[in-house]
């Protein structure tokens, strides 16, 4: 914040989670929920929004328990230290496989709408190198590059939607709630890969300046987040209707070329709107590269934070580099999620609590007999 | 030279080692004399010519010691013992002297354009404050024109420059701490600021880095600021250079830190956030409707100044369809005849830009605008008719010229123009990805970037620490009633500048 190094405040905290939240699933988002939902799929991301909401309280619940350990400690202390081990190395694993898959797809879109002849391998060097060197510049660093950048990033594309809005058709989300239960949770259980990076939460609370107050602050921040998601969806929906919006591989790039500011300098704006995706992306680049770094350096207590940024983003530019097509990126997405995100989302902070909640009442109870 | 200790009892000595010293210096000014009517007692007199004022020495030390101590009782005779104190309190009519008993310091006195006067006798000399070197008076602002506002602004004396600061602040508790910069040049360097106002980790952290100088010549301000940035190799300047004072009394009342330097008409104010650099003293002088339409302005020019070129060759080469179709075709059909691709159009132009900035800045001041003129004008024009650039490239290339003169502060300009050529060349490689890629670059820049402690980008960052007031002068001034509370640079305990709670 200021004169401290190295702590940030719960609006930064806020800021930058909303960011990650935002850059990792919303270009796909408006997809994946009418793929299952239909034209409700707006309230399968409702749903999601409040499963995730929930989860964060969970996160931050057994966060706060340890608001000065570092994960690889308090899992250690809670679950014994190979335990401690292998879960800090499968959260590295997570980290550097979701960014390779992340990259991937921010290539493409790169590709698609910016750079068309650049080859994916120069995109990705440039933005891992960017990433990297904002996260070799620490916690508070990334919190104020968030303050900085955070209305970049949102005020154009809610311009966009504002202006989208006008051009919807609501018949196209009517009938409201004709999709089957079943449905409905499918779609909010693949929308929630949008919320990936909550877990992250289980990293952050040794830089908060006033961790008490971060349970309160996370939950809110997903759902605004959420809300505003679910927002883009439903507009999604209603601009072009459920099936199409289930057919195009990025809905929300196809919103912004469909817009027409009225007396605007520029006649297509896609190409302006994207450069503050670039941003977003960017977000995510060093939040995974801070995070995963940081989890190595912890762990194994050896060396210096740079070079384990280093070595993450090799890790992350040579899986890139095998992942061939975009449905071969999301096909190991949605792999991913069902395993590793769902693990360190919402299994791993319940065992971690129920662990905590236990070791307390035993030490209590110890405490109590001791006493009496 | 061999370290000189302590003042000799006998004078002879005392004026060998004095001598020795200045040896072969021919503007140094020394005599030996007698005093008294039987030539009881030898003094000598030593000082540089030009340095201190010679008038003054003649009349209120040689005449009174040569001519009025025989006039007046008591005589020397009378003096007995104590010779010193005699001829100290009765001897010489001036009103700042002091004793000395270090040979080395009284010769640092003297030049500094002190003068030092040894008695035969006496292992103590009396320096007087005599310097009276030449200077240029007050002069008006140069680089820091104002519509509405004092016109005075700083000089190369040193004692100038603090009276004009304390001239605005008639305040006991505004401070100075003055030292002795660069072993050679010995360059007086001063500390001003409000003792209440100042955060003491700041100060302490300032009274630090200063004293950790060791250099041997301190020729300007400029030497100062570049020896106590933390982050030297950022092209943003971390301390802010003035020659205006009220601009200077107004951060001091802020609770920052003024370093004054000799021979320089540039003070320095620390700590500084870039938010600081777009601040002019005239938005404080005029309806605070102007004021935020001129800051407004400002931060627009600011971000233009830095980015028009490197937005017009990411736009012109990589995503023309995104302009208006009947601009695109004016703009191709500009550049028909045009046989370089653009950014080596723009690069030829920016590379123009910068030679007639430079030229005119060199040249002696009524050619100076002649080849603004001739420049600008006759070659542009004439280098668009050959073909050789487009008019869209001269007309963007000097926009972001125009937008640059629009910020107040020279240094931020400089950082600007210098991270303009990596814009340019970044959207010339990767078009708008390029473009944003230097933008972020820039930005995780100035986020990790701090002026003695406080974020640089304050109160863009970490604004909530002061509860978001200092927003009130930022992009946009607030009027002088709501500004309430002093900004984050001032001790917390002194935050209230109006009402009753103002210290």
């Amino acid at each position: 914040m200021i004169f401290v190094n190295d702590k940030i405040s719960i609006r930064q905290l806020q800021i930058l989670l909303i960011l990650n939240i935002f850059g990792t699933g919303v270009l796909t988002l408006p997809r994946r929920a009418t793929l299952y939902a239909n034209q409700d799929g707006w309230i399968s991301v409702l749903i999601a929004v409040l499963c995730a909401a929930l989860l964060s309280l969970i996160v931050t619940t057994i966060a706060n328990k340890f608001p000065s350990d570092s994960f690889y400690k308090y899992c250690g202390d809670l679950l014994s230290r190979p335990v401690a081990f292998v879960l800090a190395m499968g959260f590295v694993f997570k980290l550097i496989i979701n960014l390779a898959l992340e990259l991937r797809f921010f290539g493409e879109v790169v590709r698609q709408t910016l750079l068309e002849t650049t080859p994916f391998w120069a995109i990705a060097l440039l933005i891992l190198a960017i990433g990297g060197y904002a996260a070799s510049k620490g916690y508070e660093t990334r919190a104020r590059l968030g303050e900085m950048l955070f209305l970049l990033v949102f005020l154009p594309i809610i311009f966009v939607f504002v202006v989208a809005s006008f051009k919807t058709d609501v018949q196209n989300v009517m009938p409201v709630l004709q999709t089957p239960v079943d449905g409905l949770l499918r779609g909010a259980f693949y929308s929630g890969m949008s919320f990936r990076g909550i877990e992250l939460c289980l990293l952050a609370f040794p830089f908060l300046s006033s961790p008490n107050n971060a349970r309160k602050g996370v939950f809110f921040a997903v759902l605004a987040i959420g809300i505003l998601m679910a927002i883009v969806a439903f507009l999604t929906i209603a601009a072009f209707g459920p099936a199409d919006t289930e057919i195009q591989l990025f809905p929300m790039l196809q919103m912004m070329d469909h817009v027409e500011v009225p007396g605007s300098l520029l006649e297509r704006q896609k190409a302006f709107i994207m450069s503050f995706w670039i941003i977003s992306a960017f977000f995510i680049v060093n939040a995974y590269l801070f995070f995963s770094s940081l989890l190595m350096k912890s762990t194994f207590k050896k060396g210096t934070h740079s070079n384990y940024i280093l070595l993450c983003a090799a890790a992350v530019f040579a899986v890139s580099l095998f992942v061939k097509t975009l449905s071969d990126a999301e096909r190991y997405m949605e792999l991913m999620f069902v395993t590793f995100d769902l693990f360190y989302l919402a299994a791993l902070p319940i065992l971690l609590l129920t662990v905590s909640s236990f070791k307390k009442l035993l030490n209590g109870g110890n405490r109590g007999s001791k006493n009496g | 030279m061999e370290t000189l200790k302590n003042i000799n009892k006998d004078l002879n000595t005392n004026i060998e080692n004095i001598e020795a010293a200045f040896e072969n210096c021919g503007d140094f000014v020394k005599r030996k004399f007698a005093v008294g009517k039987y030539k009881e007692l030898w003094l000598y007199v030593a000082y540089f010519d030009m340095m201190a004022n010679n008038n003054f020495i003649d009349d209120n030390v040689m005449k009174r010691l040569i001519t009025s101590i025989r006039l007046t009782p008591p005589t020397m005779n009378e003096f007995n013992d104590d010779i010193f104190e005699g001829l100290k309190d009765g001897g010489i009519s001036a009103s700042d002297m002091k004793e000395e008993v270090n040979l080395e310091a009284a010769i640092n006195s003297i030049l500094s354009g002190d003068t030092a006067l040894f008695i035969d006798g006496s292992d103590k000399a009396i320096i007087i404050a005599s310097r009276g070197f030449p200077s240029r008076g007050v002069p008006s602002s140069e680089s820091e024109v104002v519509i509405r506002g004092a016109r005075d602004a700083f000089s190369e004396v040193f004692r100038i420059n603090t009276t004009l600061i304390r001239r605005r602040i008639n305040d006991t508790r505004l401070k100075l701490e003055q030292s002795q910069v660069g072993k050679r040049t010995k360059t007086a360097v001063g500390l001003m600021y409000m003792d209440d106002l100042v955060r003491p980790n700041i100060l302490e952290e300032t009274q630090k880095r200063i004293k950790n100088i060791n250099i041997d010549a301190v020729l300007d301000s400029g030497y100062i600021e570049q020896l106590i940035e933390k982050s030297w190799a950022s092209p943003f300047p971390q301390a802010q250079a003035t020659e205006r004072p009220d601009k200077v009394a107004s951060a001091i009342l802020e609770g920052r830190i003024a370093i004054v330097v000799d021979n320089t008409p540039f003070v320095l104010i620390v700590p500084a956030t870039l938010d600081t650099f777009f601040q002019s003293p005239d938005d404080y002088y005029q309806r605070f409707e102007l004021a935020s339409l001129l800051r407004i302005l400002r931060f627009l020019a600011g971000f233009l100044a830095l980015t028009a070129s490197g937005l017009y060759i990411a736009t012109a080469v990589f995503h023309p369809s995104m302009l208006p179709t009947s601009l695109m075709l004016k703009m191709a059909s500009a550049r028909m005849n045009v046989p370089f691709p653009v950014v080596v159009e723009i690069l030829i132009m920016e590379a123009a830009f910068e030679l007639l900035k430079e030229a005119g800045i060199r040249l002696p001041a009524p050619i100076g605008s002649t080849i603004g003129i001739v420049g600008g004008l006759i070659v542009g024009q004439a280098a668009v008719e050959a073909g050789i650039v487009s008019p869209i490239a001269v007309i963007v290339v000097a926009f972001g010229g125009i937008c640059s003169f629009v910020l107040p502060s020279i240094s931020l300009v400089n950082a600007f123009r210098m991270l303009k050529f990596v814009l340019i060349f970044l959207s010339a490689a990767f078009g708008f990805v390029g473009f944003w890629i230097g933008i972020i670059l820039t930005s995780i820049h100035l986020a990790s970037l701090k002026s003695f402690g406080i974020p640089y980008m304050f109160p863009f960052v970490s604004g909530e620490v002061n509860g978001y007031s200092d927003f009130k002068d930022s992009i946009f001034r607030a009027p002088l009633f709501k500004m309430r509370k002093r900004p984050i640079f001032c001790n917390p305990d002194s935050v209230n500048r109006q009402g009753g709670d103002e210290k």
